[in-house]
C-alpha cells in the first residue's frame, strides 16, 4: 500500500513541473563604497525552497574575467570591496527534493555592480599643529598629518587595496618629485593616509635665527597630491587621482612650524 | 658671427664632457634592481615590484643614480622668452655641467647617511645677450634621495652665472642667496 509522506501532507508542495527560481540578487549599500563590506541577497519566487546557494563573481571592465567562486553557501553573500571597477555577482540555487516531488533545475540570477573609484582626500588632523623644528643634535619632530580617502564627499571604506604614491610641487623652485611610493612615513591604512612631516633647520642656521623670522612667515609653499594604483581581476590597471592641496608651512611659535591650508 | 641657439648643439653634444656632481654619481646597479629597473620603465613610474628585494633595490638605485641637471624656464616665462629658457634648458641637459666646488660646498651640510644628492635641478632667473653668448643667471637646487624613500627636498639654493651658447656651458661664478633661514624637510 502506498503511503503519503506526512510533509506532503502539512505543508502545500508545489505540484510536478511546477517552475522555481531565483528572481533577482538586491546589495546593500547601494552604491557600494569603496573599500566598505557589501551584503548580496539572492530573492526567490517563493515557489520550492532552497537546497544550496552557490556565489560567483566576475570583472567585466572593458573585458570579462572568468568567473571567481566565493566561499559563501547562504542566501546572503557578504563581502568587501577593495578595488574599483565593473563586475557582475552571480548566484546560483538548487532546490531540495520535497517529498516524492522532484526538485526543479538549478536557477542562476546575476547582476552588475559598479564600484566608484576614490577621487577626493580632505585633511582631518594636523593642520594648524605646532611641530617642533629640527636643528642641530635636535632632532625634528614628525608631524602627523592625517587624511581621509573619499568617493564623492563619502570617505570610502577601510579596505582599500591598492599602493599610494604621493607627489609633491612646487612651481616656484622648479621642483617636482614625480610620483613616490609610500613609505614608512607615507601610508594608507583603514582608508586614511598617514603623511609624516619633518622639518630641520639647514646648517650654519640656528634656532635664534629661525625664532628672528615673525610668526606667521611662510618658508614653504608646495602643491601635494595622491594617487593610488591597482590593478583588477581583469588585470587593468586603475589610477585614482586624489585631491591636490595647496600647502604652505608657517613658523608658528618659538622653534615650532604649522601646515596650513 | 654671433651664433644662435639651436640644432647644432647636437653636434656639438659629444664633445663636451658629461659632468659628475658630488661624488653621489655611481651607477651601480644590482641584478635585482636592474631587472625592476628595465620593468618599471616599460610600465611607467606606477610599477611597484612585488618582491620586497626589488622594491630595496629600487630605493638604493634611486640613491645612487645620477639624474643629471634639469633646468627649468622662469615659471612666468611666455611666448618667445619661454622658448629660449626652454631651449637653455635643454643645453643644460645635453652639457650636464659639473657642480663648481663652490656649490658643493654650500651643501655640503647634505652629504649625510640617510640623504644624497643625486642630480639638480633649477630655473632660470635672467638671460642677457653678451657678444656670442649669453649670460644665463640660474636658481640651482639638489635632488635629493633618502634612505626611507620619503620625499626629501630642501629650501636652500645656489645661484650660479654661465656662460651658454651652441658650444656648451660655461659656469661663470656662484653665490649664496641672501635669504632666510633655509631647511631640510620631508614630505
Amino acid at each position: 500500500m502506498l503511503t503519503v509522506p506526512a510533509v506532503a501532507i502539512l505543508t502545500a508542495v508545489p505540484g510536478k513541473g511546477s517552475a522555481a527560481s531565483l528572481t533577482s540578487i538586491s546589495y546593500t549599500p547601494n552604491p557600494i563604497i569603496l573599500g566598505g563590506g557589501c551584503s548580496y541577497t539572492a530573492n526567490d519566487d517563493g515557489t520550492w525552497p532552497v537546497s544550496t546557494y552557490k556565489w560567483e563573481y566576475r570583472c567585466t571592465s572593458g573585458g570579462t574575467s572568468a568567473w571567481v567562486a566565493t566561499s559563501a553557501t547562504g542566501k546572503t553573500y557578504f563581502t568587501y570591496e577593495p578595488v574599483p571597477g565593473n563586475y557582475e555577482v552571480r548566484c546560483t540555487a538548487t532546490f531540495a527534493q520535497v517529498g516524492y516531488n522532484p526538485p526543479p533545475g538549478p536557477s542562476t540570477v546575476s547582476v552588475n555592480v559598479t564600484i566608484a573609484p576614490a577621487n577626493t582626500d580632505h585633511v582631518v588632523s594636523g593642520l594648524n599643529s605646532p611641530a617642533g623644528v629640527g636643528a642641530g643634535m635636535v632632532m625634528p619632530a614628525r608631524q602627523l598629518i592625517l587624511f581621509e580617502i573619499m568617493v564623492g564627499g563619502t570617505p570610502v571604506g577601510p579596505y582599500v587595496s591598492g599602493t599610494l604614491q604621493e607627489r609633491i610641487r612646487r612651481p616656484g623652485l622648479g621642483f617636482d618629485s614625480g610620483w613616490n611610493n609610500g613609505n614608512q612615513d607615507l601610508y594608507m591604512s583603514n582608508g586614511k593616509v598617514y603623511d609624516y612631516k619633518t622639518v630641520t633647520l639647514q646648517p650654519p642656521s640656528t634656532m635664534a635665527d629661525y625664532n628672528a623670522m615673525p610668526d606667521g612667515s611662510t618658508f614653504d609653499d608646495f602643491y601635494q597630491q595622491f594617487r593610488i594604483v591597482t590593478v583588477d581581476s581583469c588585470g587593468n590597471q586603475t589610477i585614482m587621482y586624489l585631491t591636490e592641496h595647496h600647502f604652505t608651512k608657517i613658523k608658528s611659535g618659538s622653534g615650532q612650524w604649522s601646515l596650513v591650508e | 658671427m654671433r651664433k644662435s641657439i639651436g640644432m647644432t648643439v647636437l653636434a656639438f653634444a659629444t664633445c663636451i664632457p658629461i659632468g659628475v656632481a658630488t661624488g653621489t654619481a655611481a651607477r651601480t646597479k644590482g641584478a635585482a634592481a636592474q631587472a625592476a629597473q628595465t620593468e618599471r620603465q616599460a610600465v611607467g613610474k606606477a610599477f611597484i615590484p612585488s618582491d620586497l628585494d626589488a622594491q630595496a633595490a629600487l630605493r638604493q638605485q634611486d640613491m645612487t643614480w645620477y639624474r643629471g641637471t634639469e633646468i627649468g624656464p622662469d615659471p612666468d616665462a611666455d611666448g618667445l622668452k619661454l622658448e629660449l629658457h626652454t631651449r637653455i634648458g635643454q643645453i643644460f641637459a645635453l652639457h650636464d655641467p659639473p657642480s663648481s666646488p663652490a656649490r658643493l660646498a654650500h651643501f655640503a651640510w647634505l652629504d649625510r647617511p640617510d640623504v644624497k644628492i643625486n642630480g639638480w635641478y633649477g630655473t632660470i632667473k635672467a638671460v642677457v645677450q653678451d657678444g656670442d653668448h649669453m649670460l644665463v643667471r640660474v636658481q640651482i637646487l639638489p635632488h635629493l634621495a633618502s634612505e626611507s624613500g620619503a620625499i626629501t627636498s630642501t629650501t636652500a639654493s645656489y645661484l650660479e652665472t654661465y656662460a651658454v651658447s651652441d658650444d656648451g656651458v660655461q659656469f661663470l661664478g656662484g653665490e649664496a642667496p641672501k635669504t632666510g633661514p633655509n631647511f631640510l624637510m620631508t614630505d
